[in-house]
């Protein structure tokens, strides 16, 4: 402006509002330079310090590991030609966690109000699936669907909606859930143990009980509670695995820090038992339990060479697949774990021990009058007589208690035990069966009446499987095999695991075990034709005991047995029944004795036992 | 016979002539950074690193989410490919284009992107994440957000009419055109409730005004305006305060308001200090919303670790500095001006984004130049890339070396007059 | 006369005070930022490759998970079907369904001697009340639903393999 040159008047130079100064424009660039590269260095030392230095461990903190228990299948446990009695099928627990159903997974706060009306409308369309699945009542679903706070305003996070789902029906559950796009519904490992066979041989099988222990460890809270689920169950279990892995909400991360431990399946056991004869035998000692009015049964098919256990019955029974409609005192197993006195059976064992001595032969001539004095109280037979001459053989055929007392006084009483441990008599069998009883066995300084009464089956306790091996080992050639109930077991892939073998040892000679034999057919001649099976030498004996009882003091209760052996001429199969009464109305003859035939009539040609070719012995009774 | 003397042709450089010496590594940074092409290799290598980077990243951090939805872990990958293919085709244009021709596009170019962003008003825009800043016309290859193009017809018009007043600049009055109508282009950025993208250009226009020497008393201003202006925006909404209250808490609610900044943080610290290989990202299984877009400096955190963060913030450095540098060596005016406005576009964009993914400032919706997954935004940038290396190459000293290399090669001979 | 017109002229015969400085060395056959350049690509394409096996590694990844859940699927299906045949294969099941197609309990075996050709044993017409322990009770119920067992059973059965979430 020239203002300051005219009229040199120095008019001082206002200048406009509009006028400014202009920067210089390298300088500037510097300056914007300087600043921006100041940023880069503030913004790198800030990544230095999130990524290099991380003092809060935040990369720890963005793992997320995530472990995934693998379980390992149960084993299943087979007869012994392979038809399943004991399975576990895949099954869950249907769990929710309302709080998570209740905004369908999202955060409250990033919610769009479509989200929010599909998340309300969630528990409604899950419990739908679920009643359509399942059946049920949907309010119920519904409610758990719904319920996210307790009544002092705490979240809820866990609600159980389905118990032992199968996991076919879940997994269309989850599938529907999840294709409409709902989240929260999880689930438990809670296979279901499936027992085909129902009721059939269950006592043997056993059944799964709830481990509150287990339970309380967060741990799979079922284990085997009876049977060869509990004798077995270790080995049944198996080992869970475990797979070490990244989560992610769109599945396992692929990184090579996951780690898989495979989880060891449990052993499939295959049983002696064969089912078909369990079924019959079973069926049979129910019907005969209920038409004499006993209070119970129980029923042992040994096969005699091998010590296999054929069939084992117990009635009454339960059906592990519904526990509650049967009483606990019939969930165990009496074949092993009731002890009583065994009555007549045992002269079978007290001869045969006098006879492996030599003290007696078949042909024995015993003069045996009306009754025999023991500890100042007489001992009588089941029927009353004047003094009568029989045979040893006609002591056993008729059953006669005198006989057998006069003949056992013949023996030390150190050498009767002896031979009746040897014949396993006093301590458990091994079978491979929880909760079996030893039974009592007097020893050496018993006083002359116990000897005496233990000659005819009074005066000591015994289970049934104890005796039913003991005679089984005398009938065998005099060779003692202990009973089993495990026949093998294999691995999941298929290889074989050892499994414990039979104790064998030799009680008698096998002359001795002929001749006992030999006195048994005297059994059935007696009775022919009744119990006669038709095609096969039979040896049996009957035995009628009495039993003491919680009901009352001193004896008030019976036993009724009888065990059969054929072929005679080479046994192969036992079979021992008692039943157990509380009043005298029969025998051992009468009531157990037809069980017994009719079993063993299915059994021995089921085993393709071949017919006797030769007649039975006909050794004299009397003399 | 060409008729021209011999010339005092003062020599250019060394390329062609003489080895340069090579007696100390200064000597040949020096004789590296002289030569007049350099700035102009400088803004092609560290363009082409950062595209290439971003493309990788891109590819490697939508993998898993491409994957799941559509079937095809390449599905963004390629798409950004395609994107790129576009963006590099004009960004050859833009560069070679004389720089009569790119003034003259200034004003269509604003025209242009002004209707575009008034329509994304009318049923033709579509909404994204709350932001009504996408037009569609008709499928969805044709789906582009106006704002980036804005940014650069913004920076094209005001570095022309900057440089058109540059005599006038003395008069407060000659500044003001360009900032009311940069006000109205951030206005109606602020009207599709995009806030990030309106801080980006409105602070780009600031430095833009600070290079072209405003007054800091008009800077100071406007700043103010500015900054209330921000305040007042964050106070309106709700959400954006809910953002604040995030960011100044940040162990406060980490599943809802605070989940994506975890696991971004989450994601550096992972990558720690050299990563956990490209492709190997966790956060990016669905754990890091916007892994491909707004937080995929985190998942470069994650994979190439502090070595590979620090690698990306020197390249925009790189580039800021390739950029000034031109700007300080240009002659015009306009040119000046744009480079400055496409630098400080990238470098603001670029640091506010990984501001954000690093947690140094609140969540604000700005996606990282040339690495996050974005047709509009990748072509834009290499647009804008474009045009820088066109200025590098406005350069005296390098038009001069272009020039002469486009005679014959006889005159290569020099020849010296004595006497 | 331009410079070039004296190029022939052997330098020493020239009067003007131009000279001719000699020529100028061989340009480089490759620019010298070849290298470096060739670095950088040769880094691209390794990290190119490296994401490109990453990439596959993942997608394989959701292959196995969808195998997985497809495996799963698969054996709960098989499990099921095991369930229903064992209870098809117990002696009450045999049974109720050899009465119900008409058989009856036979005891008296009989051999035969393959060597010789003879017959041992009691081969015997029977009248069906020979074994009154087996009778044809009613089928046994089995522990799967019925609806189950006919969805196990159906060749569709089961949703396509989807991804396991939980």
């Amino acid at each position: 402006m020239t203002g300051a040159r005219r009229q040199g008047r120095p008019t001082p130079r206002r200048r406009p509002w509009w006028s400014v100064r202009v920067g210089a424009v390298q300088r500037r660039m510097m300056v914007v330079l300087v600043v921006f590269v100041a940023f880069g260095l503030v913004l790198g030392l800030r990544c230095v310090y999130v990524q290099g230095l991380d003092l809060a461990g935040h990369a720890d903190a963005a793992l997320m590991p995530a472990t995934q228990e693998i379980p390992a299948t149960r084993g299943s446990i087979t007869d012994r030609n392979g038809q399943v009695l004991a399975q576990s099928t895949p099954a869950v627990n249907i769990t929710v966690d309302p709080t998570i159903v209740a905004t369908n997974g999202l955060s409250i706060e990033s919610m769009s109000l479509g989200e929010e009306l599909k998340a309300q409308a969630g528990p409604g369309i899950i419990a739908a699936i679920l009643t359509s699945e399942l059946g049920g009542d949907f309010q119920s679903y519904y409610n758990k669907l719904k319920t996210t706070k307790t009544g002092s305003g705490e979240d809820i996070r866990y609600a159980m909606l389905a118990q032992t789902v199968l996991t076919f029906t879940n997994l269309q559950i989850a599938a529907r859930v999840e294709a409409l796009g709902y989240v929260g519904l999880f689930r438990e490992q809670a296979p279901i143990r499936n027992y085909p066979n129902g009721s059939v041989g269950s006592n043997v099988v056993g059944f799964m009980t709830h481990d509150d222990q287990a339970a309380a460890d967060g741990k799979y809270p079922w284990i085997g509670g009876a049977g060869t689920e509990y004798s077995l169950n270790t080995a049944l279990s198996g080992v869970d695995g475990q797979e070490l892995y990244e989560w992610s909400p769109y599945g396992k991360i692929p990184t090579d820090t996951a780690v898989v431990k495979e989880p060891q399946e449990g052993y499939s056991y295959r049983l002696t038992l064969d089912m078909g004869l369990q079924y019959m035998q079973d069926k049979r000692l129910a019907d005969a339990v209920r038409q004499t009015g006993s209070t119970s049964g129980k029923a042992i098919t040994l096969a005699v060479k091998t010590g296999e256990i054929l069939a084992m019955s117990n009635y009454p029974t339960y059906d592990p697949n519904d526990l509650n409609s049967s009483s606990p005192d019939d969930r165990g197993n009496r074949a092993i774990d009731a002890a009583y006195e065994p009555g007549s059976v045992q002269k079978v064992l007290t001869i045969a021990a006098l006879v492996d001595q030599g003290i007696v032969t078949p042909a024995t001539k015993v003069i045996v009058p009306s009754s025999v004095v023991s500890g100042g109280v007489p001992i009588k037979d089941s029927w009353s007589h004047d003094t009568i001459q029989l045979t040893a053989a006609g002591v056993i055929a008729n059953s006669s208690n005198v006989g057998s007392v006069l003949l056992a006084r013949q023996m030390s009483k150190q050498t009767m035990v002896d031979y009746l441990r040897s014949f396993g008599l006093g301590s458990p069998t091994d079978v491979g069966l929880p909760g079996e009883a030893s039974g009592y066995l007097p020893d050496e300084t018993m006083t002359d009446q116990t000897r005496d009464n233990m000659a005819f089956g009074q005066g000591l306790a015994v289970t049934a499987i104890q005796e039913a091996a003991a005679v089984a080992g005398i009938v065998n050639g005099g060779k003692y095999v202990s009973p089993r109930i495990v026949k093998s077991a294999t691995d999941s892939h298929g290889n074989a695991v050892p499994v414990p073998e039979s104790v064998t040892r030799q009680v008698v000679s096998p002359e001795t075990s002929k001749q006992v034999v030999e006195m048994m057919e005297g059994v059935v001649a007696l009775n022919s034709p009744a119990l006669d099976i038709e095609g096969y030498r039979t040896a049996a004996k009957s035995g009628t005991a009495e039993e003491t009882n919680p009901s009352c003091v001193g004896y008030c209760a019976w036993a009724y047995s009888y065990v059969g052996v054929a072929p005679s001429e080479d046994p192969e199969i036992l079979t021992y029944v008692v039943l157990d009464h509380l009043t005298a109305t029969g025998s051992g003859t009468s009531e157990a004795a037809p069980v017994v035939k009719d079993i063993m009539s299915v059994a021995l040609p089921m085993f393709a036992v071949p017919v006797s070719t030769t007649p039975a012995s006909d050794l004299p009774l009397t003399w | 016979m060409n008729d021209t003397p011999a010339q005092d042709a003062t020599t250019t450089g060394p390329e062609v002539l003489e080895e340069p010496t090579r007696r100390s590594p200064r000597t040949f940074i020096r004789a590296a950074l002289d030569h007049p092409l350099f700035t102009y290799r400088l803004v092609i290598v560290t363009g082409a690193m950062l595209l290439v980077l971003g493309l990788l990243m891109v590819i490697s951090s939508s993998s898993v989410i491409a994957a799941v939805d559509e079937q095809d872990p390449y599905y963004y990958g390629k798409r950004q490919l395609v994107y790129a293919a576009v963006g590099l085709a004009g960004a050859v244009a833009l560069c070679l284009i004389p720089v009569d021709w790119l003034r003259r596009l200034a004003w269509p170019a604003l025209g242009l992107s002004l209707v575009l962003m008034v329509a994304t008003f009318t049923p033709l825009g579509v909404d994204s994440g709350g932001n009504r800043n996408w037009l569609r016309l008709g499928s969805q290859w044709l789906q582009f957000q106006p704002s980036e193009f804005a940014k650069l017809a913004l920076i094209l018009w005001g570095a022309n009419d900057l440089a058109r007043r540059r005599r006038q600049l003395t008069d407060l009055r000659q500044w003001l055109v360009y900032i009311v109508v940069a006000f109205v282009t951030v206005g109606l950025v602020v009207m599709q409730k995009d806030l990030g993208t309106a801080v980006v250009m409105g602070v780009m226009v600031l430095v833009v005004l600070i290079a072209a020497g405003a007054p800091w008393r008009l800077l100071g201003g406007l700043t103010a305006l500015s900054v209330i202006g921000v305040v007042g925006l964050i106070l309106v909404q709700p959400f954006r305060l809910r953002r604040i209250w995030a960011f100044l808490n940040p162990t406060e609610d980490p599943l809802g308001l605070n989940r994506q900044a975890e696991r971004g943080i989450y994601a550096l610290a992972s990558g720690g200090w050299f990563g956990q290989g490209l492709g190997a990202s966790r956060q990016k299984w669905g754990l890091l919303a916007g892994a491909h877009t707004d937080y995929i400096f985190a998942v470069v955190g994650e994979e190439l670790g502090l070595l590979g963060t620090l690698t990306l913030i020197a390249l925009f450095v790189v580039l800021a500095f390739a950029g000034l540098r031109i700007a300080s060596r240009s002659t015009s005016m306009f040119s000046q001006l744009l480079c400055v406005g496409v630098v400080a576009w990238f470098t603001v964009q670029a640091f506010i984004n990984i501001a954000v993914a690093t947690r140094a400032f609140p969540v604000m919706g700005v996606t990282l130049p040339f690495v996050s997954y974005g047709g509009s935004s990748l072509m834009a940038n290499l647009f804008a890339l474009g045009l820088l290396a066109g200025c590098a190459r406005r350069e005296p000293a390098a038009t001069q070396l272009l020039a002469a290399r486009s005679r014959p090669s006889r005159t290569r001979t020099i020849v010296r007059a004595e006497g | 006369m331009s410079a070039l017109e004296h190029a022939d002229l052997p330098l020493t015969t020239r009067r003007s005070a131009v000279r001719m400085l000699p020529p100028p060395p061989q340009t480089r056959t490759w620019p010298r930022s070849a290298f470096p350049l060739m670095i950088l690509a040769l880094l691209a394409i390794g990290m190119v490759g490296h994401l490109a096996l990453q990439t596959r590694i993942q997608e394989q990844g959701f292959e196995i998970g969808a195998l997985q859940t497809q495996a799963g699927q698969l054996s709960a299906r098989q499990s099921v079907l095991q369930a229903m045949l064992d209870q098809q294969a117990t002696p009450q099941q045999l049974a109720y369904a050899a009465s119900q197609a008409g058989m009856v309990a036979n005891p008296y075996s009989t051999f035969v001697n393959l060597a010789t050709g003879q017959i041992v044993g009691l081969a015997k017409p029977v009248t069906g009340t020979e074994v009154p322990i087996i009778s044809a009770a009613a089928a046994p119920a089995g522990t799967i639903p019925a609806h189950v067992a006919a969805e196990a059973a159906s060749a569709q059965a089961g949703p396509e393999p989807t991804q396991d979430l939980a």
